[in-house]
């Protein structure tokens, strides 16, 4: 059995530099074969995007401001939605430090999504329906859920194992740039970042390392999410 | 070898002993039987017939309550059918609101289960004797609520058809469930709350079906003296089956407190603001008495009418629930406010949404119907004429148990619709296969209870007997005395 | 020296303890004598030693029962999959807590039930001296005597007011209905154990398809795929589509069916023979065998026909569109017409 070595898989979202365009969130969609619901579905809040563009208006017309930030599963090392499952199936990758979510093993209990702070977690109401030609558009690599099952971003963890095994058979470290998830490969502006923060030369390091407008979601509430948000002064873009 | 003696006048079987000449005391006899059951002893043929007789009775009045009740449990069947077929999507779930009215109703009917638990064992701790003919309605409220409850796990999670993974069983991949989830503490304690509740209730049965074995034929007699076991009433037998029901009610009734603290702790130990509060460990607890007593109440106003069963179930016995009801009521106004006041108090922007929600928002006509059944109807129990008047405390407790299930769906629906992110709330809209589901299960319960009805016998004949033979009448001066002396 | 059971019913306590008295006075053990009621008397009241009580000692062998598996369920199943979760220690000890008090008072009760039957002999199948009185509140005294005393049994009773006397032998038969009920019992549950266990180690194989077994998705050198519907997609050359037929064959020229007999040769011998009768080296191996292809039944295939067989494969032939571009399929194609009648 290979054994690799310990990553801390971290993303870096820089709010100052996100448009809000909403390409991280189409990018994830193709890539882990999440299913679009209708308009009806939608407006009850069904939608299931694993990195939506939150957006919260402020001010009065006409000094409206935008604020939005990219939200996707923080992968927190201390995950609230992860001892709640019942039968194990949200657990701890202690060696990648990611929150694993085990799409069969789901018995569809919901708990998971009630303790989760950050609400990025998403349930099969329905079993998701590919009409037609879009079945030819799904990646093999991921599990297409069925109704009753929860699911969650996973920082394309089948991205992750093909680079570990990439670099395993060309018998050579993982280098910075070998992962790339779906929406940070989208996204125009480079605003999302991914590496290891166990890799002392990764940008993503480098960029969280002594940075003084790094700030993590709802950190008090002691979850130690694995994403970290840059925001620096004001500006109308990225709020 | 002493002389035989013939029975002494005090020595008569209490439905021989004779009234007395003097009519001051014959007048106080007469008023103290009108008012207490356990003073007002009959011969025990005609009490066993009293609790015979209506299961008897198949009326065209019961053929009909039998048939819509099944059809109420039909429907909701179909509709979980339904349900399972096409996904959970056709309920009102949504995001956030993950946790709706299954298991609001989840919660109400453990909580119904538990007043039952309490009155037989925890009165027959305490040796209170008011409870000899309730508590096999009481247990029995007990056992059909659970059952109903615990087929709402099945119901509300998203693959029902794997429900055995969260049962701890070895097996090939050797996966066991996971007991960091409160969720299967849940299980585990429900079922042994369960299961035990089933065996007291069974326990306590045993020689009232010794009794309907010996008074029935057919099919009936056979039914009784199969589950009778034999019974003939020994010393052995009766000793064997004190020291089981000692331990029955010692031992089950911290496991009722255990209970529904574990089904609180479902919310409790969430990060949801207004869920994430210790007090709701024993919160819930009262709660659950709370309305428990009050369908107990209910079932027993019910009995007592169609089985014609006032003999047995006086003015006392809801004067007694009352005083209960009341003073569950006066403790649930305290828990609760506990709860209120301290996220009122602080400043968690969340928190006090959730408030402003519940006290001025689109959920306070429910709210305010809550305070009102829970804290202002049951207030009307501290006087006198309320309690002796046994349709007003039906009343207050249909009130009690209407006001405890909007408690159930304030806690649980709304506050999910606010969390941490403000982004993300939403809120809950009721949809058909939630009220065909929720009326289905109260068509459970009233139904198994019809059909019990018919099958066994609905007073514990053996406690009432007890009592009657235990409580007397002790001139003090002038005056005759209730007395009780205190069986082991 | 055989025994008789005689029973008498009272309506007080009084006069029932007082023929226990004068039984005892008789010589009679006390565990000769049992007291029958509706309801349960205190012994002070009549006079009779305490009942040694056993339900306790089952309780509390099942409360250790309950506890010792109240320790496996949580402690145990920690340590067997050992699996994190939430940042909590593999064995965390509120839960833990928690389940080893349900589990323990589980065992208890349910224990201190089994032990009320089997302490009460329950279910009593034997025949037993009774009478249907004693639920209508009177008092029973059954006293098992030898033969010669049940007339003095019977006028103390009478004395002290007993009424509905009754005798019977005090034979007991071998009572094999309790014995069978509990064979019974206790063997449903031994197999429905098993039976469970044999299901949940995949011995008695009950699969059956679960939802995400089959992915919608498709993998690569996975099929069927979805065809462009037709004219979507500008084509130069030939090409096959799944249920279209193959377009722009090559024409059939000298040099093709040359190229295309040593291509034959190099890929289709082996099993079709050299001379395509179906009679190659490898024919024997193959049920049903390689065709003749120089038969009227192969011949009269179209040529897109013969394509698809050679781009998908036919039954064992195994598909050859890695072997032979689309061009060098239609080079064979074009050989094997000139096979014709050959």
């Amino acid at each position: 059995m290979a054994e690799f070595p310990n990553r801390k898989w971290t993303m870096v979202v820089d709010l100052d530099k996100c448009t809000g365009c909403n390409a991280c969130v189409v990018a994830c969609h193709a890539e882990n074969n999440v299913p679009i619901q209708t308009e009806q579905e939608s407006t009850r809040g069904r939608a299931m995007h694993w990195i939506r563009v939150e957006r919260y208006w402020e001010g009065e017309y006409p000094n409206i401001k935008a604020r939005f930030m990219p939200v996707m599963c923080q992968q927190c090392g201390r995950a609230p939605c992860e001892p709640v499952c019942p039968v194990y199936a949200t657990n701890h990758s202690e060696r990648e430090n990611l929150n694993l979510q085990v799409y069969n093993r789901c018995v569809g209990t919901r708990y998971c999504q009630n303790n989760d702070p950050y609400k990025v977690r998403f349930f099969n109401f329905f079993d998701p329906e590919f009409a037609g030609t879009l079945k030819e558009q799904l990646n093999p690599d991921v599990t297409v859920r069925s109704a009753g099952v929860m699911e969650k971003c996973t920082f394309c963890v089948q991205r992750i194992r093909r680079g570990e095994e990439q670099a395993l058979v060309e018998n050579r470290p993982l280098r910075d740039g070998d992962v790339v998830p779906a929406c940070v490969q989208a996204c125009p502006s480079s605003a999302l970042v991914f590496g290891d923060l166990n890799d002392p030369n990764a940008q993503a390091t480098k960029l969280v390392r002594e940075n003084q407008r790094k700030f993590r979601l709802l950190e008090e509430l002691g979850t130690e999410p694995q994403v970290y948000y840059l925001k620096g002064g004001q500006s109308n873009v990225g709020g | 070898m002493s002389e035989a003696k013939p029975a002494g006048k005090r020595d008569r079987a209490v439905w021989r002993r004779p009234m007395p000449q003097d009519e001051d005391l014959a007048h106080q006899i007469e008023h103290e039987r009108e008012q207490h059951l356990l003073l007002d002893p009959r011969y025990p043929l005609n009490i066993d017939q009293d609790v015979l007789d209506p299961m008897y009775r198949l009326t065209k009045r019961f053929w009909v309550m039998f048939v819509i009740l099944f059809g109420l449990v039909a429907m909701a069947g179909t509709t979980w059918l339904v349900q399972m077929w096409w996904g959970l999507g056709i309920t009102g779930l949504d995001r956030p609101v993950m946790w709706a009215i299954y298991i609001v109703d989840f919660v109400y009917f453990i909580g119904i289960g538990h007043a039952g638990t309490f009155i037989s064992a925890a009165l027959r701790v305490l040796k209170i004797e008011w409870r000899r003919p309730i508590s096999r309605a009481a247990e029995l409220v007990t056992v059909f609520g659970l059952i109903t409850a615990a087929m709402f796990p099945l119901i509300h999670i998203g693959r029902p058809w794997k429900f055995y993974w969260l049962l701890p069983y070895p097996n090939e991949r050797q996966i066991w469930p996971s007991y960091h989830s409160p969720l299967l503490w849940d299980m585990t304690a429900i079922m042994t709350y369960l299961s035990c509740s089933i065996l007291f209730a069974w326990i306590s049965i045993i020689p009232d079906l010794a009794m309907a074995r010996d008074h029935t034929q057919g099919w009936r007699h056979t039914f009784y003296e199969m589950l009778a076991f034999g019974w003939r009433g020994t010393e052995t037998e009766w000793a064997n089956h004190e020291t089981a029901l000692n331990i029955f009610s010692y031992g089950i009734i911290p496991v009722m407190f255990s209970v529904h603290t574990i089904v609180s702790w479902d919310f409790a130990m969430a990060l949801q603001p207004a869920w994430h509060s210790t007090i709701f460990g024993p919160y819930f607890v009262i709660g659950a008495l709370f309305s428990g007593v009050g369908a107990v109440i209910i079932a027993l106003a019910l009995i007592r009418k169609f089985m014609h069963l006032d003999y047995f179930l006086r003015q006392e016995h809801f004067d007694g629930m009352a005083k209960f009801l009341l003073l569950l009521s006066l403790a649930w106004d305290y828990f609760y406010f506990n709860d209120v006041i301290v996220p009122w108090y602080g400043q968690d922007p969340v928190e006090k949404t959730i408030l402003a929600i519940l006290t001025g928002g689109t959920m306070a006509p429910l709210f305010y119907l809550m305070l009102f059944s829970n804290v202002l109807l049951p207030a009307t129990l501290f006087l006198k004429r309320v309690r002796n008047s046994i349709p007003a405390v039906i009343v207050v407790a249909i009130f009690v148990n209407i006001g405890m299930y909007i408690e159930r769906y304030l806690i649980i629906p709304v506050s999910l619709g606010q969390n941490w992110l403000p982004f993300d709330w939403g809120y809950y809209v009721l949809h058909l296969p939630e009220t065909l589901i929720t009326l289905g299960a109260f068509g459970f319960i009233f139904f198994a209870f019809l059909a019990v009805s018919r099958l066994f016998p609905l007073i514990p004949v053996w406690e009432v007997y007890e009592g009657q033979v235990l409580q007397g009448l002790r001139r003090i001066g002038r005056a005759l005395v209730p007395t009780r002396s205190e069986p082991d | 020296m055989a025994k008789t059971l005689v029973l008498g019913l009272f309506h007080e306590a009084s006069p029932t303890a007082d023929t226990l008295d004068q039984l005892r006075g008789l010589g009679i053990a006390d565990d000769e004598i049992t007291v029958l009621s509706s309801i349960p008397y205190r012994a002070e009241i009549l006079g009779r030693p305490r009942p040694k009580g056993r339900v306790g000692t089952y309780a509390g062998a099942g409360a250790i029962l309950g506890l010792a598996t109240g320790l496996f369920l949580s402690v145990g199943i920690f340590l067997l999959y050992p699996i994190e979760q939430g940042g909590q220690p593999i064995v965390p000890i509120p839960p833990t807590l928690i389940i080893l008090f349900e589990v323990t008072m589980l065992g208890t009760m349910w224990a201190a039930f089994l032990g009320l039957l089997r302490a009460n002999r329950f279910p009593i199948t034997k025949s037993q001296l009774y009478d249907p009185r004693i639920t209508e509140g009177h008092l029973g005294v059954l006293v098992e005597v030898g033969d010669a005393h049940a007339d003095q049994v019977e006028s103390i009773l009478r004395t002290n007011g007993a009424h509905h006397l009754k005798r019977a032998e005090a034979a007991t038969p071998p009572d094999f209905r309790h014995r069978a009920f509990w064979a019974t019992i206790i063997g449903a549950v031994v197999v429905g154990a098993i039976l469970v266990t044999l299901v949940a180690y995949n011995v008695i194989d009950l699969s059956f398809p679960t939802n995400m077994a089959d992915q919608a998705s498709i993998a690569s050198q996975q099929g069927p795929r979805l065809a462009a519907p037709a004219q979507a997609v500008p084509i130069q050359g030939p090409v096959s589509i799944d249920d279209q037929p193959a377009t722009e064959p090559l024409a059939s020229t000298p040099d093709s069916i040359a190229r295309g007999k040593t291509l034959f040769d190099i890929h289709c011998a082996l099993c079709h023979g050299q001379d395509a009768k179906g009679d190659g080296k490898l024919s024997g191996f193959f049920n049903p065998k390689p065709k003749d292809l120089t038969s009227a039944a192969v011949q009269e295939l179209s040529d897109q026909e013969i394509y698809m067989v050679i781009t998908n494969g036919f039954g064992p032939m195994p598909s050859l569109a890695e072997n032979l571009s689309r061009t060098e399929r239609w080079d064979v194609i074009n050989y094997i017409r000139t096979l014709k009648g050959k």
